[in-house]
């Protein structure tokens, strides 16, 4: 990565009277905006209204949780995380991605012969992701260990 | 359905959650019900990319020598938009249908968030602009971690006109209100003069790179320097939009997330089993306080807005100029020694 002060950029702006006459010239008449500026008038990307209609594809994170962003974004990608074409990440544990859909619907047994499954009862999902969530799961790149 | 799952610990040690990408599969192989969105074209870099952004590295080295300035008077701000409830313009529907109506899909209700991190790591409060002509329009001083964000210098702002866009005048304002004193307040800090110069990158956004408001900067701010992102290269050169503007939109998303799951479970509690969600302007807009309050402290993290900043900065194989001058670098961690 590049430093703005290290010694070879300025090593590098030290030679640019010879290497780059013109740019040097740009850099040290100072206050060079017109220089470095597109015409007012000119439509850039920049200009163009950001449609928040349309943002959903590229903005949508919200498999991960906020502490697995980050550790992305500074650290490496996690191993249960993985990075999708678009640059979109995706959550790669097995509760995410295995095959639930047989289980959860299994074939009806007439009267209630072999594999009849026992009934439990329902309850209400409380695994809701919460912002300030003080639970280990937050970090979704941490796996507990299995025992 | 199968409540035993919640109990369920796989493989890998992962137990279950109803994230978005199992709710995608489940949607689509159970009920055979598809995503629908709008697509958005990934934004063209300029074919110079390159050697503008090197060019401009060069301008930022220069003025950091010339003017000795302090990796934490140097700032970077850049606005985006955000919607009070974040995903509304997606919906499920059949597999193979054409035509998919929204509901809700003609409201666009949104603000503007102005962010501006420095290189040190800090980041500055947040300016939001949000649409109206009068104090009306803004959050109340009753929102939750209203006084939270006021006391870290937050500045809530009405536009002034029909739209929830930043404009001259709210420009303006974020440089008097919240730029301006975080440099003077550093410079007192770090014992500088008041002449000390300042660096500010900004894009070259209509307004930013008016004559008006240049002239404004120079006339009111002489000791802040203005430095321009080039144009068209914001996704690959500016930090914020490198890698502050996901996690914070991530974090709002959580947060309204977390306001509708527990806006729904208190109704649950009372016996409500169809309760009508709060989604008034002035509810959603009093609530957005906390979601900016939350991604303000998620945010807060010197080590992800030093990685940004730095990361926005050249690769140094990948520049035609630094291939030919500086073809043997390696240069040294962080944008500041």
């Amino acid at each position: 990565m590049t430093c703005l002060t290290s010694f070879k950029a300025r090593e590098a702006l030290r030679q640019m009277t010879k290497t780059n006459p013109k740019f040097w010239a740009e850099l040290s008449m100072g206050g060079a905006d017109d220089v470095q500026l597109p015409n007012a008038t000119e439509t850039l990307p920049e200009d163009v209204e950001h449609d928040t209609e349309l943002e959903d594809q590229d903005a949508d994170d919200s498999d991960l949780s906020l502490k697995t962003l980050i550790t992305a974004l500074t650290k490496d990608i996690p191993d249960t995380v993985g990075s999708r074409k678009s640059g979109k990440l995706a959550s790669l544990t097995d509760a995410e991605n295995v095959d639930l859909v047989p289980e959860m619907l299994p074939p009806a047994e007439p009267n209630g012969g072999r594999g009849k499954r026992n009934k439990i009862a329902n309850k209400q999902y409380q695994g809701f992701w919460r912002h300030d969530d003080k639970d280990d799961w937050n970090d979704d790149s941490l796996l507990p260990a299995v025992g | 359905m199968k409540p035993e799952i919640f109990d369920q610990k796989f493989k890998d040690g992962s137990t279950f959650r109803a994230s978005d990408s199992f709710v995608r599969k489940f949607l689509h192989g159970v009920l055979s019900w598809s995503l629908r969105k709008a697509t958005q074209a990934a934004q063209k870099l300029p074919k110079d990319w390159e050697d503008q952004c090197e060019q401009s590295f060069f301008r930022k080295a220069y003025s950091v020598k010339e003017n000795d300035i302090h990796a934490r008077l140097y700032v970077n701000s850049d606005q985006t938009q955000l919607l009070y409830a974040p995903g509304n313009r997606m919906t499920y529907a059949e597999t193979g249908s054409k035509q998919v109506a929204i509901v809700g899909m003609d409201e666009k209700r949104a603000f503007t968030l102005l962010v501006s991190v420095a290189a040190d790591g800090t980041v500055l409060p947040f300016q939001a602009v949000y649409q109206g002509k009068t104090k009306l329009s803004l959050p109340a001083a009753t929102s939750p971690n209203y006084n939270d964000a006021i006391d870290a210098g937050f500045k809530f702002v009405f536009s002034g006109t029909k739209t929830y866009w930043s404009n001259f005048g709210t420009m303006c304002a974020f440089v008097n209100e919240i730029l301006a004193p975080y440099f003077e307040a550093t410079k007192l800090e770090l014992s500088l003069p008041p002449q000390q110069k300042s660096l500010w990158q900004i894009d070259v956004w209509s307004v930013h790179r008016s004559k008006e408001f240049r002239t404004w900067m120079r006339t009111n701010h002489p000791n802040i320097i203005v430095d321009f992102v080039p144009g068209g290269c914001t996704g690959v050169h500016q930090p914020c939009d490198v890698g502050i503007q996901r996690p914070l939109k991530l974090s709002m998303r959580k947060s309204y997330h977390e306001t509708i799951v527990n806006e729904l479970l208190t109704e649950f509690d009372k016996g409500n089993t169809t309760p009508d969600l709060k989604d008034t302007l002035g509810v959603l807009r009093d609530r957005s306080v906390r979601w900016m309050w939350n991604a303000y402290q998620a945010l807060s993290n010197k080590d992800l807005v030093k990685k940004v900043c730095l990361g926005s900065q050249p690769e140094v194989r990948t520049g035609s100029y630094l291939r030919r001058h500086l073809k043997d670098v390696s240069f040294a961690n962080g944008i500041y020694q």
